[in-house]
């Protein structure tokens, strides 16, 4: 009965968020506190951002590493689902000096949610883990251009997306356990630097520019954003790892990424479902990752990944968009290493740097080899159990050419509601240098982002 | 025949507290002893990273300040109640009566 009244809510939800819907980055899961019958703070120093026990959860197939080799299977599935609502609002006043007169101001609004289905441990090892992002965003009004001197469109199609779809497995004890993770995963799961910010913004990740492209391709930063790959992505994959007391190892063998020639823009492979195209030159290709973090005590630590992966992308554009796979293909490999510091100065202060370096080769069929780079000083301040302020500064060149270098100013505060309410407020400050090539100085751009979160 | 009764109404009464603290023993490692540590020393699994420590049950610690009433408070909803940690979830769905023997059975644990 319990049960039933729990799913009515989650049918509703799916039913408005398939309607609605937005798009999706990993936050706090009810389902895992309902579960361990544990308040969320067990596992976050502030939603979403997870402290060592969480880290250490989600290493252990969500499970107490304690309950390695413990039977915690439910039989209320219920327990195992939660979802997540969300409407955000941002203003951005845009400057793009040179760049003709884009002065501009451009106001929306987004609403979203996502879906988790299967969340837990089950059996004496395992766990999983499925979520569908659902997204839609809905321009409210604009008078300006955006940033890439594109008008927002009135409305973008709601779309349905996998965020994450795995099964986990942990074997050993708590102080030393092997573990494993097999299906559609966000591969980089780090702790402090390396988490996600609890900003609305991202750091600046290194972005290939992919200069060279045919006409007709958006092919210069940030527009190139589309087409090159940024940070690391959710992709389908085996990975295995190790947790040996302080340290935690993880490599992986992924599906990577491909481009799509109707939304022109680079995806999972399969969108998480399918293998390769067999025209694809990358057919038999496979990324691969390795990360590793080392605590010291509960609050600090020092961690990095490297990836090093392929992508086929096209070298003559579709403006029809009538292919998911273009005519001609080059192969863009590609690099990506980070390396960040955690230090908790405190029980309410954490301090946190990254770097961030990216290499891209097409073989000149694109353009020169490019090396990106960025990085990023960041401090949390957990002012109370559930809310945390926070600034962050990061400088990054994601071009070779220096006229594209950026920085960014970042200042945002969080709170989070026990009844599972959650926002937060940021604002980012960003400053592109000069261009030199085809696409002109970026300018200057302020954001005001306000998001409110339900989560159950 | 008194003598008895009286007897057999001991007996009953020791085995009937005898059952409720093993039960509240159950309850504690269930609801209590991921943060709390099984024996209360305050090193449960759950309650490692938290901002603000569990209470240390078995050691004459600062919570005996707080009176049965507070403790029964603290567990039926939250920390918050009694102006302790909010990290101390509220545990509304226990009984009074299962409640009440947690808190007899806590202060079993101070050594």
């Amino acid at each position: 009965m319990k049960s039933k009244a729990m799913m009515l809510p989650l049918l509703a939800l799916a039913v408005q968020a398939i309607i609605t819907i937005s798009s999706s980055t990993s936050l706090a899961i009810p389902a895992f506190a309902r579960k361990e019958d544990v308040n969320c703070m067990v596992c976050h120093s502030a939603v979403p951002k997870l402290n060592r026990t969480g880290f250490e959860y989600r290493a252990a197939g969500y499970r107490m590493p304690d309950k390695i080799g413990v039977d915690t299977t439910t039989k209320d599935l219920g327990q195992m689902m939660s979802a997540r609502a969300s409407v955000a609002a941002s203003r951005t006043d845009a400057n793009t000096g040179t760049n003709g007169a884009n002065i501009g101001t451009n106001t929306f609004t987004s609403t979203g949610g996502s879906i988790y289905a299967l969340a837990g441990s089950w059996g004496t090892n395992f766990g999983s883990l499925v979520e569908f992002g659902l997204s839609s965003k809905t321009v409210k009004g604009t008078t300006g251009t955006a940033l890439s001197g594109t008008t927002y469109p009135a409305t973008s199609a709601p779309s349905i997306s996998v965020g994450n779809a795995m099964i986990r497995g942990a074997f050993g004890t708590e102080e030393a356990h092997w573990n494993f993770r097999a299906g559609q995963m966000h591969v980089n799961e780090g702790f402090g630097a390396q988490d996600s910010s609890l900003a609305s913004s991202q750091t600046i990740t290194p972005i290939a520019p992919l200069t060279g492209l045919a006409a007709g391709v958006s092919n210069k930063w940030p527009g190139a954003a589309k087409l090159a790959p940024g940070g690391v992505p959710n992709t389908p994959g085996f990975e295995l790892g190790y947790s040996l007391h302080d340290w935690e190892f993880a490599l992986a063998s992924l599906d990577g990424l491909e481009y799509d020639g109707i939304d022109q823009s680079l995806h999972a492979v399969g969108n998480g479902f399918s293998a390769r195209d067999k025209t694809d030159p990358l057919f038999n290709d496979r990324d691969i990752f390795f990360r590793f973090n080392k605590f010291f005590g509960e609050r600090s630590s020092v961690g990095g990944y490297y990836y090093q992966g392929a992508v086929s992308l096209p070298t003559v554009t579709d403006p029809a968009k009538t292919s998911a796979y273009a005519s001609t293909f080059t192969v863009d490999r590609y690099t990506r290493t980070g390396l960040y510091g955690t230090y908790g100065v405190n029980d309410s202060l954490t301090l946190m740097l990254g770097y961030l370096l990216g290499t891209d080769s097409t073989s000149n069929v694109l353009g020169a080899d490019v090396s990106t780079s960025g990085g990023f000083l960041a401090a949390d301040l957990f002012h109370s159990e559930t809310a945390a302020c926070g600034v962050r500064f990061d400088m990054g060149n994601p071009s070779n050419d220096s006229g594209y270098a950026q920085s960014q100013q970042d200042i945002y505060w969080t709170k989070f509601w026990k009844s599972g309410a959650y926002v937060k407020i940021d604002y980012a400050h960003t400053e592109t240098g000069a261009g030199t090539v085809a696409t002109p100085n970026l300018g200057i751009s302020g954001k005001l982002t306000a998001t409110a979160y339900y989560m159950f | 025949m008194k003598l008895t009764g009286i007897l057999a109404g001991l007996l009953v009464t020791t085995m009937m507290s005898s059952f409720a603290h093993a039960d509240a023993k159950e309850l504690y490692e269930s609801k209590c002893a991921k943060c709390h540590g099984a024996d209360g020393d305050g090193t449960g699994r759950a309650g490692k990273s938290l901002k603000h420590k569990p209470t240390v049950f078995n050691a004459a610690g600062d919570w005996t300040k707080h009176t049965d009433e507070e403790l029964f408070l603290s567990i039926k909803k939250g920390g918050e109640a009694i102006k302790l940690s909010k990290d101390m979830e509220a545990y509304g769905s226990l009984s009074d009566d299962e409640v009440k023997g947690l808190v007899a059975y806590i202060k079993t644990l101070k050594k």
